[in-house]
């Protein structure tokens, strides 16, 4: 709001100024005044419009650049002008310093950008505030900041920046490019039942925050895809003064991302940016038995000797020991890992050009992403185009932002990474005539294993594609200068399609019996077709007035629409005798067991906002919203929510008593409270529905089946934060406080009902979990002359995670739960839902370890007393698998030109339980490749003080049976990663000149160097990690 | 204050928004159908009463668990099984936990029947006027109403009290009979309370099939208007106006009102055959059938209504015939000595060689026992009377016409209906008079209602008087009674027996 009375004031001080000079003719030129002329460009070398150029003493006396950046001024010769612009730093300049030619001064000036300034700003999606008078909790982050901490996607940088926003570590999936990041803000707190249905592309987490792209909702694949180069700006709302405008769809906190704006008047800038980067496969979390160790581990377990009956088993078992064993003598060990692996080269390239004239602008950019991954054959290319064209003509303005992109990822042919690090190394891919081998015999018995690398060697398809168009148009009418009124619209559609192939010859398809019908039908193909439509659109009214210099009034109404469809369809096809028909057409025929599967949605909204906020003397500030939210997915009598917020805030240092402090710029108090709610759930829950039985006729008819109880009270999901936050900034010092309390209500899930209904569980809304937590963020410049800097960085956040309330339903879930814990084969712990524990706590019998004598595990049962014998009534809660704290710490600096950034992440306070302790030593399938541990630190001989149980392969299997779930495995879980460390070094102006450049920057990055963890667990089963290393250039022209 | 300024803002914002159509966010996607939007045209109610009988041939309820399985392993002399699933039942091991899990599955599917009944008999109440014929309407809802009944009183008779309306038993609850779809528990109310609600849904399906067109009269404005495309071709199909009438005697039966059911049945019975609705079977056509999976070994022709059941023929298969999973097989020595005999005792009749359930559908595996083939038949797909299970059956109305014969004192007139059956089934020799009529009738349920799961109730209905698999097989009245579902007694539900 300031702003715009900021420019009134100056323009209304420039009139009064030129009468001044008018009546005063050149006298005051005389007595010490000179006219000072001259531009200013922005960081990329354009020239920027409306700076106000001042006299430094007195600040009435001041000009403004012109659309071309020119202005000009008369200043007093011995004084300091001032030049300013939001989002810039200010800068100063001499008058003496200039030169005289001809009766005036020449001064040509260039802002930098002000990263701590530009985030001045809030950016919400549906309006901008000034972060001053805004009462929210937010983290705003520029391009810049994203951009310095790394290049990969925008989630990867953002784990370095804001520990509220956890990313989850996923084990499995490690570094693989085609995984979709999975997180959580400010806590989990949304039920995980496992949806057992097959998980589509276009269904999300229940927990994953919204996406707000440009003002439009979208998706985290299109934000993990997008080009980082286009991004302006990050802004993450964290509490309900923030995100209520979101209503219905805010509660998990909103992500909004603003891309590149078109500020620049100047006729044609071309940019481009580029980067290569080497992805290298990071294995110091394996620790796997080579041929020699193996073969011990097998022999102590007396592998080749227990149990046979015929004393020619015996001999040819001991025969093929001692051949492995004179293999491995002689140094033959394969090490699996690494044949799957290579460094995976990944390039990026984006080309950037903007044309404008005074009233007509575009910014067009072409990216191509071609990502590599650690393992052979995975990859991902994204290749995108932007045009974003802006019409500014009197009051009104036009803008239209388009957007394609094509994306196509493979999945390696080498199938799952695990898969090598059970292979046995004394088994060798190839035969003594360099061929693969398809087959390996297991062990003593007939069994054989498949090669993978041969399955590898064979045409495998495994690849998935989208083409998405998106298109953002805006019409911005501007009546009076305070009133504004803004309508959008946008349409996203997106088609998907993923093949996944197998030919005949692949190991999969090796039966023991082998019939003419089976033999056609070998080899398979399974394509998947998607759909996905979204149309939202949007109009409202903004208004923004100061009454009598002190009263500023801000008032927001808007109305929006959104609808959402998608659709996805797999086909089964079977009979690919040679993989060179690696196409569907190919098939012999549909698979006779596998109706084509479906999966489809349809989600409608429709809301209605209210925001309005009011500042006193920009010391007392004040804000509530209010809106209204209906969605289809929700019970007819229960369609629409209401949302609300209400915040207040407190400038301290705009008080009297601390506007004469000279070091503290900022020291404001504000808190919010207010509700939002999360549908991230799938549609038609609420409503009866039915589903046709195609398979099956009666009297030849189809019917209809009624698939579900209805439920028309089914509500939203309610959280309710209350946010008390605290901003501090010195010249130096810069500090951020915030204390949060949400509570999850109305949570959603499949309650179990009486079975005489019909069905055994309806969508209801039940329970309360609380999360509560603080987040610190301190940035501390401990040097900064003119451009050089050095910052010191450290951020953290601690949330706790309870359920409050979970009533009587839970408890079939809890007893489901306990019967898979003691199901036969289950080793891993459960999870459990009661009163008072976290939502993500891992349940297990406790444990007093081994015991020397008889290599038998010892628990402690409920009563207190110490048995061997593990019991499903013995569980107790082991820990949250959350982590308490999570946080991150750095330096960032840069000394003539030269930057420097290094981040490091950390997180702990929570559990894991080591499932590699399980799968790979206590329960490991001897006749596969297994942890060393199990070689040293097992218990073997009476009187061992052993880590790990006597074994249960084979020979000792009759005593206390396989490791369950128990305490001994439940380890905290305390990990530390240098994740960020960049060098960059931007050329000056001197050189850039010669080059005809306005910008070059060479960077260099580093992602995930180093982790360090409290525990040995196996990450990256199914994929590996990888560190990466990045060269990056950015140029202007 | 504070709370009224809000709610004037939120009303002012939700008129705002909701001037524009409320029923654009009533959306479901494409792959299923909005339960309301189905039911506002008329081919809806069709197509849900075809999948109400989808759902009752679902191998949980009608297609295998109710029918052919669960109760016949429960009473007939059958070798025990080496598959758990089987042998729980056999052993009568109703606390297993085998036996819970498979009587949850049954008691959700059959009330999931309901369920769907429920439903839309109250979308078709809501929009009678979307049938221009009066009759498309009221035998949408006669069959309804009518399976509503059926699927409640097989549970009533399967996990309640084997007299309901003795006077000890009257007053105790019952199992829910469930008339609404809705997530609210249904409390259970007493036998007699129960009956009821049974007998007058039986009674308004009746009226309602008063003029189905089973019984002859098709009118030309309904053939034109709601059978153009053939859906009420095959009313034997589907619960039709005789079906109701012997749903009516079978229920009348149970409640021990042994003369009002022999009067349904009656009717049932000649009104059926005389409206040619069902003849009896042709047993010189099933002698001279040369391949066994050519004959009609239900009888098709015979039943009064049967289901068609997709998986049927091949689930009989599994169940019944293969060798390779230890398919259940018939005690050889209760088959040749007491239900199929070759000669009879008394009169030296070849009746047991005769009898075309015998030796046509039961198949001896040397020193095994005998498969069973009634329900494995043809694997073409354009035999008629392939993959129906027998839901009511004319042969039933005889027998339960012969027990009221039997109560009132007159044993010859119940041999004569069961002389009446025994000739369709090839026996040409009349049972002597000086045959115990009562241990004949019981004999015949045995015969006929292999894989039919209704042996169970006749035993059930006279106390195990005349077990006569006794020898063979031991049977105590409490296994005749099937637990209910731990999940429902979580509810509350008590089991009073």
């Amino acid at each position: 709001m300031s702003f715009y009375s900021k420019f009134g004031r100056v323009r209304h001080a420039m009139v009064v100024l030129a009468c001044v000079l008018l009546s005063l003719g050149t006298a005051w030129a005389q007595s010490g005044t000179v006219l000072v002329q001259g531009d200013v460009i922005d960081e990329n070398g354009e020239p920027l419009a409306g700076v106000a150029v001042y006299d430094r003493d007195n600040v009435k006396l001041g000009a403004q650049t012109d659309v071309d950046g020119h202005f000009s001024i008369n200043i007093g010769a011995d004084r300091t002008l001032c030049f300013s612009f939001m989002g810039y730093k200010v800068k100063e300049l001499k008058i003496s310093s200039l030169k005289t030619s001809s009766g005036w001064k020449a001064a040509h000036v260039r802002l930098d950008v002000d990263d701590n300034v530009i985030l001045e700003t809030v950016v919400t999606g549906i309006y901008t505030r000034k972060k001053d008078s805004f009462t929210g909790a937010v983290q705003s982050l520029s391009g810049e900041d994203l951009r310095r901490v790394g290049n990969k996607n925008v989630f990867e940088s953002l784990k370095n920046l804001d520990p509220s926003l956890l990313i989850i570590e996923n084990l499995e999936q490690g570094s693989n490019p085609n995984a979709m990041k999975s997180m959580q803000l400010r806590g989990a707190s949304s039920f995980d039942l496992g949806s057992t249905d097959l998980k589509s592309n276009f269904v999300s987490d229940a927990n994953t925050p919204l996406f707000i792209l440009d003002g439009f909702e979208t998706s985290l694949e299109k934000i993990q895809d997008m080009d980082m180069n286009r991004i302006q700006s990050i802004t993450i709302l964290k509490d309900a003064s923030a995100k209520a405008i979101y209503g219905s769809k805010g509660g998990n906190g909103v992500i909004v991302i603003e891309t590149k704006n078109l500020d620049s008047g100047k006729e044609a800038v071309v940019s481009y940016s580029g980067s290569m980067t080497l992805e290298m496969p990071d294995l110091t979390s394996y620790d796997l038995c080579n041929a020699l160790e193996k073969l011990e581990v097998e022999r102590r377990e007396e592998y080749y000797t227990y149990g046979f009956r015929t004393t020619d088993d015996l001999v040819s078992n001991i025969n093929l020991y001692n051949e492995r064993l004179r293999k491995a003598l002689e140094g033959e060990s394969t090490y699996w890992l690494s044949k799957p692996l290579r460094v995976g080269v990944s390039n990026k390239h984006s080309l950037g050009v903007e044309l404008g004239t005074k009233e007509l602008k575009s910014f067009t950019t072409f990216s191509y992403n071609d990502t590599e991954g650690a393992m052979k054959g995975s990859s991902r290319k994204v290749f995108t185009g932007d045009m974003n064209l802006a019409y500014r003509k009197g009051a009104w303005t036009v803008r239209n932002i388009m957007s394609i992109s094509s994306m196509k990822s493979s999945d390696s042919e080498y199938g799952s990474f695990s898969t090598y690090a059970r292979l046995n190394p004394y088994w060798n891919p190839y035969d003594s005539e360099g061929n693969l081998v398809k087959l390996f015999s297991r062990g003593s018995a007939n069994e054989k294993v498949s090669n993978p690398l041969y399955d590898a060697s064979l045409n495998v398809i495994d690849t998935s594609n989208y083409l998405d168009f998106t298109d953002n148009a805006y019409v911005e009418f501007n009546p009076v200068k305070m009133l504004r009124i803004v309508g959008r619209i946008g349409v996203d559609t997106k088609k998907t399609q993923a093949d996944e192939f197998y030919p005949a010859s692949h190991s999969k398809f090796i039966t023991s019996l082998d019939t003419d019908e089976d033999a056609v039908a070998k080899g398979s193909y399974e394509q998947t077709h998607g759909t996905y439509t979204s149309w939202s659109g949007d109009i409202s009214a903004q208004f923004n007035k100061t009454f009598g210099e002190i009263h500023d009034v801000f008032a927001t109404a808007q109305y929006n629409f959104s609808e959402t469809q998608y659709n996805e369809v797999t086909h089964y096809a079977v009979g690919f005798p040679s993989s060179r028909l690696s196409d569907i057409s190919f098939a012999h025929q549909y698979d006779v067991n596998r109706t084509p599967k479906g999966l489809s949605g349809l989600n409608r909204n429709l809301g209605s906002l209210l925001t309005a906020g009011y500042s006193y003397d920009q010391r007392y500030m004040a804000d509530a919203t209010v809106k209204a939210s209906a969605s289809s997915v929700f019970g007819t009598n229960n369609k629409w929510g209401l949302f609300w917020s209400a915040g207040l805030a407190w400038n301290l240092h705009n008080e009297n008593w601390l506007k004469s402090s000279k070091w503290i710029q900022q020291f404001k108090l504000r808190c919010s409270v207010g509700s939002s709610g999360n549908q991230n759930y799938t549609s038609n829950n609420s409503l009866p529905v039915y589903n046709y039985s195609t398979g099956s006729l009666y009297d030849g008819f189809a019917g209809a089946l009624l698939g579900n109880m209805e439920n028309p009270d089914l509500g939203w999901e309610e959280k309710m934060d209350y946010d008390l936050g605290l901003d501090f900034r010195t010249k130096r010092l810069n500090v951020t406080l915030d204390a949060y309390i949400a509570d999850t209500r109305n949570l959603v899930f499949s309650r179990t009902i009486v079975p005489s209904t019909g069905f055994s569980s309806v969508s209801d809304n039940l329970g309360r979990v609380r999360n509560k937590g603080i987040e610190a963020a301190v940035n501390y410049t401990v040097y900064q002359k003119n451009h050089s800097f050095v910052t010191l960085i450290g951020k953290v956040a601690v949330n706790d995670n309870r359920i409050m309330e979970i009533s009587q339903s839970m408890k079939d879930y809890n007893e489901q739960m306990v019967k898979i814990a003691e199901a036969v084969g289950s080793a891993l712990p459960v999870v459990q839902y009661y009163d008072g524990m976290p939502l993500h706590s891992i349940w297990a019998v406790p444990s007093v370890g081994v015991d020397p004598i008889t290599g038998d595990e010892f628990f402690i049962n409920k009563a207190g007393y110490l048995t061997n014998v593990w019991s499903s009534s013995n569980l107790v809660n082991c820990g949250s698998s959350d982590p308490l704290v999570n946080g991150n710490f750095g330096v960032t600096a840069e000394i003539e030109g030269i930057g420097v950034s290094v981040i490091m992440t950390a997180y702990g306070g929570g559990y894991r339980y080591n499932s590699t302790l399980v799968d790979l030593v206590e329960n490991a399938d001897i006749s596969y490749n297994v942890d060393r541990r199990i070689f040293s630190d097992r218990w073997y001989y009476p009187g061992q003080n052993a880590q790990y149980r006597n074994g249960n392969a084979i020979r000792f299997q009759a005593t206390q049976g396989a490791t369950k779930a128990t305490s001994r495995f439940v380890q905290a879980n305390n990990v530390m990663t240098l994740s960020s460390a960049t060098i960059y070094y931007e050329l000056p102006t001197s050189l850039l000149r010669k080059l005809h450049m306005s910008r070059l920057r060479i960077s260099l990055y580093g992602n995930d160097l180093v982790t360090w963890s409290s525990i040995k667990i196996e990450r990256g089963t199914s994929y590996p990690y990888a560190r990466s290393a990045s060269l990056a250039v950015t140029a202007t022209f | 204050m504070k709370k009224t300024i809000i709610n004037a803002i939120s009303a002012a914002l939700i008129l705002l928004a909701a001037t524009s159509c409320n029923g654009w966010l009533e959306a479901v996607s494409t792959t299923q159908i909005e339960g309301y939007k189905l039911f506002e045209e008329k081919m809806g109610y069709y197509d849900a009463l075809t999948g109400v009988y989808l759902d009752m041939g679902k191998s949980h309820a009608y297609g295998q668990y109710i029918t052919s399985m669960l109760p016949d392993l429960a009473v007939y002399p059958y070798i025990t099984s080496t598959l758990q699933t089987m042998s729980m039942w056999q052993t009568h091991s109703y606390k297993t936990a085998t036996v819970q899990s498979t009587v949850t599955n049954l008691w959700v599917t059959c009330y999931n029947i309901i369920a769907n009944i429920n439903f839309e008999l109250s979308q078709l109440e809501q929009h009678r006027s979307l049938f221009s014929e009066e009759l498309e309407y009221d035998l949408i809802r006669g069959e309804l109403l009518g399976l509503r009944a059926y699927v409640h009183l097989d549970l009533m008779r399967l996990l309640g009290v084997a007299h309901p309306a003795d006077a000890a038993n009257s007053s105790k609850v019952t199992i829910p009979y469930v008339t609404e779809y809705s997530k609210n528990v249904t409390p259970q109310l007493s036998y007699a309370e129960t009956r009821k609600l049974l007998m007058s849904d039986i009674e308004e399906a009746l009226k309602c099939l008063e003029d189905d067109p089973v019984r002859g009269k098709r009118t030309e404005a309904f053939q034109n208007a709601a059978n153009s495309e053939g859906y009420w071709n095959h009313r034997t199909k589907h619960m039709n106006y005789y079906s109701a009438l012997a749903l009516a005697a079978r229920a009348h039966q149970w409640f021990d009102e042994p003369s009002i059911a022999a009067e349904y049945a009656q009717k049932a019975a000649e009104g059926a055959l005389q409206a040619a609705a069902v003849t009896w079977c042709n047993h010189d056509a099933a002698v001279n059938e040369t391949d066994r999976l050519k004959i009609d070994l239900t009888f098709s022709s015979e039943h009064l209504f049967s289901l068609e059941v997709t998986e049927l023929y091949s689930n009989a298969y599994v169940f019944y015939v293969a060798s390779s999973n230890g398919g259940i097989l018939l005690n050889t020595p209760f088959i040749d000595e007491v239900a199929f005999p070759v000669v009879d005792s008394e009169t030296g009749a070849l009746s047991g060689r005769e009898d075309i359930r015998g030796p046509l559908v039961l198949l001896s595996r040397t020193n095994v026992g005998y498969v069973n083939y009634k329900l494995y038949g043809s694997a073409s797909r354009t035999v008629p009377f392939r993959n129906r299970m027998p839901m009511l059956r004319l042969s039933e109305m005889y027998y339960i016409m012969a027990e009221n014969h039997i109560l009132q004192g007159e044993p010859e007139k119940a041999l004569d209906c069961l002389d009446a059956v025994r000739h369709a089934r090839g026996i040409t020799t009349d049972l002597p008079g000086t045959k115990d009529a009562m241990k004949e009738l019981t004999l015949e349920y045995y015969r006929e209602f292999i894989n039919e799961g209704q042996l169970i109730y006749w035993l059930k209905h006279t106390d195990l008087k005349y077990d006569m698999g006794k020898g063979y097989f031991d049977l105590a009245p409490e296994h005749l009674t099937f637990p209910y579902p731990q999940a429902e007694i979580a509810y509350g539900r008590i089991q009073e027996l």
